[in-house]
């Protein structure tokens, strides 16, 4: 049998979490059973997956609306019942219109499930969510006094607010922290997102996504760097096309919003 | 008609809501202690010692005052609770409940469990009570006050019973309690053997009246009390709390109360005032009480609930002073709504977790937390967007979205806009006529005219502009043609 057995991602709910961009896939240390029945065995443990390929999770995925993006996910979309890191260094950069094909998707089902806003940076402003086809009324803002009560309040969104999407934009998050959100949110079909700083990039972190941001000004284009996934990591950055506000003509108004040529969200998702 | 008694012979002292088991604790009365809990009664702490003496020998030891007032008080919240065990009630002062039990029981699955669900609920309440049923109210309550916790279904094995008991087991013995010792009458039958005409004369109608109530020889029409309209219940503490956990407690008893009435009357409340009366040291005045109001976003007559929240409130709450007392408020009662049973279960379900969610989230956090975000028609940036608090809108989250509003109000169309917004706009400085913001701008967009506002003071007169900053960012920026002259940065399209 030629095949090693090799984990270049992480398991779920591992402690001793993986360092982003490793120079290579790790070869895990514990001392399996590698006969075919071992394996075999290993196979229907659930929330196991090879790391030779990207994970075919049974954990649904929202699509993110750009074909490029879904297929790098595991899942083939925004993972839900898993964190997702966002990490960047500049506001408005397209770091939320990046989620706003997915969230137009979500905002549509039938259930209309709520879309938390949890300490967002600034005003959340209710035109530009209607713009982009998502119902402001779905939008909940929530603010926090005290910095304790953001981290409770964020836990309890991701157990207790199910089918719904959550974005936090923590102050300090520490490891443990991190690892409580994750654990929290396992399971759950929700879509959780951690707005983050670039700069926490080199931090390990419990979330099973993490993407970095990048810009190529000039070109409305966003890179997204995927700096952990669950599957084999990939160094090159894939550039995606958010919904922009450009270009923006005098008489916009009779035209349909966004009239970018990007990939149209599929039905997905339910 | 089958009559429970429920004798409450702690009452004086279990009006209080008492956190600790182990804490000793008297009510007294003139200077003497009229009652002692366990923990107090192990410290040698005995009825009849005069206070001094019992806080020498217990120096821990808590007291309050007897308060009749408060008795009665507690007695009709657990009335309220009670009612939603039978069609009937009343109070037989000044220590027992008198429960119409014949009727209900058979909703309840027979006697037995219904009697096992009134006293696990009392003992839930912290309430030591004895319970006893007999055909006659009376005779119930003879038996219970003798601590004969029996259940007589039938008149003449109750007859056959009562001249047993002791003769303290009648309240209008009460007052001539040592005159029947030295009468020498410890029991109901050697009050009968006595002539009947001499004991109307000595004690009055009321002794033989209660006696022939209770063996069933004369009419026994008793008060059935009415619901009130609005629920209110007062919890003192047996010491001035300090934290908020002991509130929490004390609330319990409360709730659980409110519950039942809820539960009696068919309703619902999404409003829970609860008053915090705090000690007063000084001459200050009664008017700075603390009221803390609980919402929820659907009407409920669920307990469990409503502590949950509470215990949110409470946590949040700084207790500046000390709580001596507390009152709990049910000012509205609405109708219950109906269970509805839908094939959409999970949905359901989801909806129910989120209500439940939003609910912890407002009571711990405060109002102003949570914001839902509304377009207004209105062409000024800043007053297009705006936040709506939870509880005020009269929709509920769940159905939000869902239902349609009844007449959409056409909302102007806007152009491109940043999902940040900046409200102050940001001042920008010029660097060779340009804007600039970490480096030149440059603009990508030709000029929006935004002005509007005249007629309410609010006038604006702006060009905004969609401008890329170095790093690629987008921002909102626009030039003010109002003084101060010049550029400003009002959004991001993040």
């Amino acid at each position: 049998m030629g095949q090693a057995l090799i984990f270049s991602g992480d398991f779920s709910g591992d402690p001793e979490e993986t360092v982003y961009a490793s120079s290579g896939p790790r070869l895990d240390a514990t001392p399996l059973d590698r006969t075919p029945t071992g394996l075999a065995a290993l196979a229907a443990v659930p929330g196991l997956w090879r790391g030779d390929a990207l994970a075919r999770v049974e954990l649904e995925s929202l699509s993110t609306g750009y074909s490029a993006l879904d297929a790098q996910l595991p899942g083939g979309g925004w993972p839900l019942g898993a964190l997702t890191e966002i990490l960047n260094g500049h506001t408005g950069i397209g770091e939320m219109r990046l989620f706003f094909p997915a969230l137009a998707v979500l905002s549509k089902r039938a259930d209309a499930p709520p879309i938390i806003l949890l300490q967002p940076p600034y005003m959340p402003y209710a035109p530009a969510f209607a713009g982009a086809g998502i119902a402001p009324e779905q939008v909940l803002v929530l603010r926090t006094r005290r910095p304790e009560d953001a981290l409770w309040a964020c836990e309890q969104c991701l157990k207790y607010a199910p089918r719904s999407a959550v974005f936090a934009w923590p102050q300090r998050l520490a490891s443990q922290d991190l690892r409580r959100l994750q654990l929290a949110v396992e399971n759950r079909p929700v879509l959780a997102v951690l707005m983050r700083d670039l700069k926490t990039a080199q931090h390990s972190s419990a979330a099973a996504l993490r993407i970095a941001l990048s810009t190529d000004p000039g070109s409305r284009q966003l890179g997204l760097r995927i700096l952990k996934r669950r599957g084999a990591l990939i160094t090159r950055p894939i550039w995606v096309e958010p919904p922009s506000p450009l270009p923006f003509i005098p008489d916009f108004h009779e035209e349909p919003l966004h009239a970018l040529d990007r990939p149209v969200p599929a039905a997905t998702a339910a | 008609m089958l009559w429970t008694a429920l004798y409450l012979p702690q009452l004086p002292l279990d009006c209080y809501a008492q956190t600790h088991a182990a804490q000793p604790f008297a009510v007294v009365e003139k200077r003497r202690i009229h009652m002692a809990n366990a923990a107090a009664r192990a410290a040698g702490v005995r009825v009849d010692k005069p206070l001094s003496a019992a806080l020498a020998l217990e120096p821990a030891l808590q007291w309050q005052e007897r308060e009749p007032r408060a008795e009665k008080a507690a007695l009709e919240a657990l009335s309220l609770w009670a009612l939603q065990y039978t069609s009937a009630i009343s109070l037989a002062a000044p220590h027992g409940l008198l429960l119409e039990t014949g009727g209900s029981a058979k909703l309840f699955g027979g006697l037995d469990a219904l009697l096992k669900q009134i006293a696990a609920g009392t003992a839930e309440q912290n309430y030591s009570a004895v319970f006893a049923s007999a055909p006659t109210p009376a005779g119930a309550l003879m038996l219970a006050r003798s601590g004969y916790a029996e259940h007589i279904t039938t008149l003449p094995e109750l007859r056959r019973l009562l001249p047993g008991l002791p003769v303290s087991s009648l309240i209008s013995a009460q007052a001539y309690a040592s005159t029947f010792d030295s009468l020498g009458a410890r029991t109901i039958a050697d009050l009968m053997a006595l002539p009947r005409d001499g004991l109307k004369r000595r004690f009055g109608d009321f002794l033989l009246d209660e006696i022939d109530r209770a063996f069933g020889h004369a009419p026994d029409p008793v008060h059935p009390i009415v619901p009130p309209q609005a629920f209110s219940c007062a919890l003192p503490l047996p010491a001035p709390a300090e934290s908020s956990t002991a509130l929490v407690f004390a609330s319990g008893r409360g709730l659980r109360q409110l519950e039942g009435f809820l539960r009696a009357s068919k309703r619902a409340v999404d409003r829970i005032e609860l008053t915090l009366h705090h000690e007063r040291n000084t001459q200050r005045d009664a008017q700075d009480d603390t009221v803390l109001t609980l919402h929820l976003m659907q009407p409920s007559a669920d307990a469990r609930r409503f502590t949950l929240l509470l215990s949110e409130r409470l946590n949040r709450h700084t207790l500046e002073r000390r709580v001596e007392r507390i009152t709990l408020r049910a000012p509205q009662l609405l109708r219950a709504e109906e269970v509805t049973h839908s094939l959409l279960l999970e949905e359901e379900n989801a909806a129910k977790d989120m209500r439940d969610l939003l609910e912890r989230l407002n009571a711990r956090l405060g109002q102003q937390a949570i914001q839902r975000l509304q377009v207004r028609a209105d062409h000024r940036p800043a007053r297009a967007s705006g936040g709506n608090n939870l509880l005020e809108a009269d929709e509920r989250v769940h159905t939000a979205a869902r239902k349609k509003p009844k007449e959409p109000l056409p909302l102007p169309v806007f152009g491109p806009r940043p999902a940040w917004l900046l409200e102050p706009p940001r001042p920008l400085s010029e660097v060779n006529n340009k804007p600039f913001y970490e480096g030149p701008l440059k603009l990508l967009s030709s000029a929006e005219r935004i002005e509007s506002g005249w007629w309410d003071g609010g006038k604006i007169r702006r060009d905004y502009f969609i401008a890329e900053t170095a790093d690629g960012a987008l921002v909102w920026i626009f030039r003010d043609h109002k003084q101060p002259l010049g550029w400003f940065l009002q959004g991001y399209f993040a």
